[in-house]
């Protein structure tokens, strides 16, 4: 163990440092409460043995500025009274004093007392990693049951969880954002044809696909069975020419479609995009209208909730 | 115990079963350390004293107190029983204010010391 020693009297700081390092722990000597405090805040200590009265803070003062830490690791005190003192010894203990130790310290009951040390601090050592465990699982948990567990995507929990954050960033800081909602091209033919394993497959690959295009900031989401949610922080604009980007890279992806006519189809996507302007609920109406609007146009087009205007347009103007 | 004069005769001015107990303290090679403790202690003590003899002359009982307190702790961790009870009274006598009854224990503490010294020395020339 590392056990800080704090005595002011050079000598008798000196016998129990060589006593504590004898029976094998780490003594750390300190002539001041605040040498000790010091100890403490840059390294790991198992115990400190503080003597009551020095100069600077006392031993009590001492284990109450330990006691005060936000810190896991614990810290096992024990101050070090003179024979007759009981009263400091209670107080000490109400304090949050671990032991009491009487001077001169007897050497065997220094040994036995570190013994005890040894099980308390290790006991807490483990409670403190179970907390830890505890608290990792639980950051898991919570990011699992965002997750569509088919597409590796967010799920609709995330999604709304998410879209309440970019617009609350857009009301207080006026960043705007805009939706991309994505729908695979004839997918029930795709089931019908080759079987829903077929499907989910086909799904993958174009989650994958989404994935790659995105940049940091961008985010994407299952909307629905095979819909799919992509946000942009960005203006209308430039959320179209991503989704068009999107809607390119999959159909070079040539994901094969055996459920439609002709040999080499491919599967596609057809897109709605809408800047988030107003409340979450109008603009994904809005962003589904659009997409509905690239359906009954031919698909495998994106087009954009305003002016109803099919990308490559837009795209191309500046 | 009434420590008057320089130690009772026949009491011992240390506890050899205290020294014994610092004899078992090793270094990391498994050396007893005994020697560098009592040197430690025997080149500290002559300080303290001479601090408390400063003090007394300047009639500055507050350091007196602290002084003795000190001496308390250090000599009875290595079994000088007479020099602790000593130290005791003179910090008793100290926070008293009594200044006569100071000087008086002083010159009792030189004397312990003397004789805790001697036999100290004798212990760290058999531990040699």
């Amino acid at each position: 163990m590392n056990v800080v020693v704090v005595d002011d009297d050079p000598v008798v700081r000196l016998v129990l440092a060589r006593a504590v390092g004898s029976l094998g722990h780490v003594a750390l000597p300190a002539d001041t409460a605040e040498v000790a405090l010091d100890y403490v805040r840059r390294m790991t200590i198992d115990v400190v043995i503080s003597d009551w009265l020095m100069p600077g803070l006392n031993g009590l003062q001492l284990c109450q500025e330990i006691r005060s830490r936000d810190a896991m690791e614990y810290v096992y005190f024990m101050l070090v009274t003179a024979h007759d003192d009981r009263e400091h010894a209670m107080a000490g203990i109400a304090a949050g004093v671990d032991d009491c130790l009487v001077k001169p310290v007897d050497l065997f009951d220094l040994r036995l007392r570190l013994m005890v040390a040894e099980r308390v601090t290790d006991l807490h050592r483990r409670l403190a990693e179970r907390q830890r465990g505890l608290e990792r699982t639980n950051v898991e948990v919570a990011a699992t049951a965002r997750l569509d567990p088919l597409t590796g995507l967010g799920n609709r929990l995330k999604m709304s969880e998410d879209l309440e954050v970019f617009r609350s960033r857009r009301d207080r800081y006026h960043q705007p954002f805009g939706v991309a909602l994505f729908d695979i091209d004839h997918f029930k033919s795709l089931n019908d044809a080759a079987g829903h394993l077929a499907g989910d497959d086909a799904l993958r690959q174009v989650a994958s696909v989404v994935r790659r295009e995105l940049r940091e900031a961008d985010m994407a989401y299952r909307y629905g069975g095979e819909e799919l949610l992509v946000v942009l922080p960005a203006g209308v604009r430039r959320v179209a020419a991503a989704a068009e980007r999107i809607r390119k890279a999959v159909e070079d992806a040539a994901i094969a479609h055996p459920g439609r006519p002709g040999p080499g189809s491919v599967v596609t996507l057809s897109a709605g995009v809408a800047g988030a302007e107003g409340d979450v609920q109008s603009f994904l109406l809005a962003a589904d209208n659009a997409l509905y609007r690239a359906k009954s146009e031919g698909r495998n087009r994106v087009m954009v909730a305003t002016q109803w205007a099919a990308v490559p347009e837009l795209a191309a103007s500046p | 115990m009434e420590v008057g004069a320089a130690g009772i005769a026949g009491d011992p001015a240390v506890d050899e079963a205290v020294i014994e107990q610092l004899a078992t303290i090793t270094d990391s090679e498994g050396f007893s350390v005994l020697g560098e403790l009592l040197n430690a202690f025997l080149a500290a003590t002559p300080v303290r004293l001479d601090a408390l003899d400063q003090a007394l002359a300047s009639r500055d009982l507050p350091v007196v107190a602290d002084q003795a307190h000190a001496l308390t702790g250090s000599s009875a961790s290595f079994g000088a029983r007479g020099m602790a009870a000593l130290c005791r009274r003179l910090r008793a006598a100290a926070e008293h204010g009594d200044h006569d009854e100071a000087q008086l224990v002083m010159r009792h503490l030189h004397a312990e010391f003397l004789r805790v010294r001697a036999r100290l020395v004798t212990l760290t020339r058999r531990g040699a």
